[in-house]
């Protein structure tokens, strides 16, 4: 009962992203706005984590199955990366050392600048 | 709407879909194989089982949009972890949000570069450029560019697992030694997958890599629909 009741509170959420995405037609998706609404509403201490805690663990704890289906949809689109795929691959590897890199880099430069210790 | 055969086909691929995906957890738990997550092994297994038996894709459309229809929800409640670690971030602000952000910038540069590089077609590039990101927001992003998110999906768990692969060698060839430093490279560009890998290195490193995956998410979300449409402007003109 409790978890059906904080489900939802998660889709009323969600809902309520979608509506202020569409009405004032952001490019940003509803389902985003709506966790930036959640993060909002969970910092300002408006919403209590305990509200939603039990519920969103549990979508947390299963949240990769929902993913498999949008991974399979590459069936539908096979001939699309057909001929690409192993430059493709490539393309993705060589950025993902890039990324990794400078991300890494820079913020590892602006600690050392800082002078700070390892404290975190 | 739904006649007796199709409603059939729709339990049967959910039915299929848990089932895999339960078994792949069983894997998971078992053999412990970083890159073997239950969802990766699901998608694998999925596509293998309905290209062997030659299953139209179109049969489990359906399945598929009833699960779709959890992705959105599902992407609101990531809120929750970065509530929990939003805390981490106020002590390193600047090192934080300026390693996140060039990382962004840099997935999204190289994308550009190489599909101009090696002639992909717009599409393929808009599909492409989400690939860092964590997956639920990945789709989302790629959905609101009118781009493919299969393909965003597939360049997803790629860059996942090679970051994951490569990590440990990338860290310590760039010099970055700091665990912060360290956990923001992870989760800036190989997002959860890479998320697993952080948490074995050190606990500061899993969570500022969790941190910095979902602010990477949200910076992309706001970044990449613009880009887009700067993209599209220009494979207009010429």
């Amino acid at each position: 009962m409790v978890l059906a009741m904080q489900f939802g509170l998660i889709l009323l959420i969600w809902q309520i992203g979608e509506w202020i995405s569409l009405t004032f037609h952001l490019v940003v998706p509803g389902s985003i706005v709506g966790m930036l609404l959640l993060l909002f509403l969970l910092q300002t201490g408006i919403l209590k984590e305990k509200y939603i805690r039990d519920a969103g663990d549990m979508f947390l704890k299963i949240i990769s199955f929902f993913f498999i289906p949008s991974g399979v949809a590459i069936l539908a689109h096979r001939d699309l990366i057909a001929n690409i795929w192993i430059y493709m691959l490539i393309a993705l590897i060589v950025s993902v050392v890039l990324v990794m890199l400078v991300s890494g880099r820079v913020t590892q430069f602006l600690i050392d600048v800082k002078g700070e210790s390892h404290d975190v | 709407m739904y006649d007796f055969n199709s409603l059939v086909a729709l339990l049967l691929g959910i039915l299929l879909t848990i089932l895999l995906y339960v078994i792949g957890l069983k894997l998971y738990q078992r053999y412990h194989i970083d890159l073997f997550t239950p969802n990766i092994f699901g998608i694998v297994s999925l596509v293998i089982i309905m290209s062997i038996f030659r299953i139209d894709y179109a049969w489990y459309e359906p399945s598929a949009t009833a699960i779709n229809f959890f992705l959105k929800p599902a992407v609101v409640v990531l809120a929750l972890p970065l509530y929990r670690r939003l805390p981490l971030l106020m002590k390193n602000k600047l090192p934080i949000l300026l390693g996140i952000f060039s990382g962004v910038l840099v997935s999204s540069f190289s994308i550009v570069f190489f599909s101009f590089l090696g002639n992909f077609d717009m599409i393929t590039m808009l599909s492409l450029l989400p690939k860092s990101i964590t997956t639920p927001m990945g789709i989302e992003v790629s959905q609101s560019m009118q781009a493919i998110p299969s393909i965003t999906v597939l360049a997803i768990l790629i860059t996942g697992v090679v970051g994951t692969v490569l990590a440990k060698t990338i860290l310590s060839l760039g010099n970055i030694h700091h665990p912060i430093a360290k956990g923001v490279a992870i989760g800036t560009s190989a997002h959860v997958l890479g998320t697993t890998k952080a948490l074995e290195i050190g606990e500061v490193e899993g969570a500022i890599s969790g941190l910095s995956l979902a602010l990477a998410g949200i910076i992309s979300v706001f970044y990449l629909p613009f880009l887009a449409y700067l993209i599209r402007m220009i494979y207009k003109m010429i």
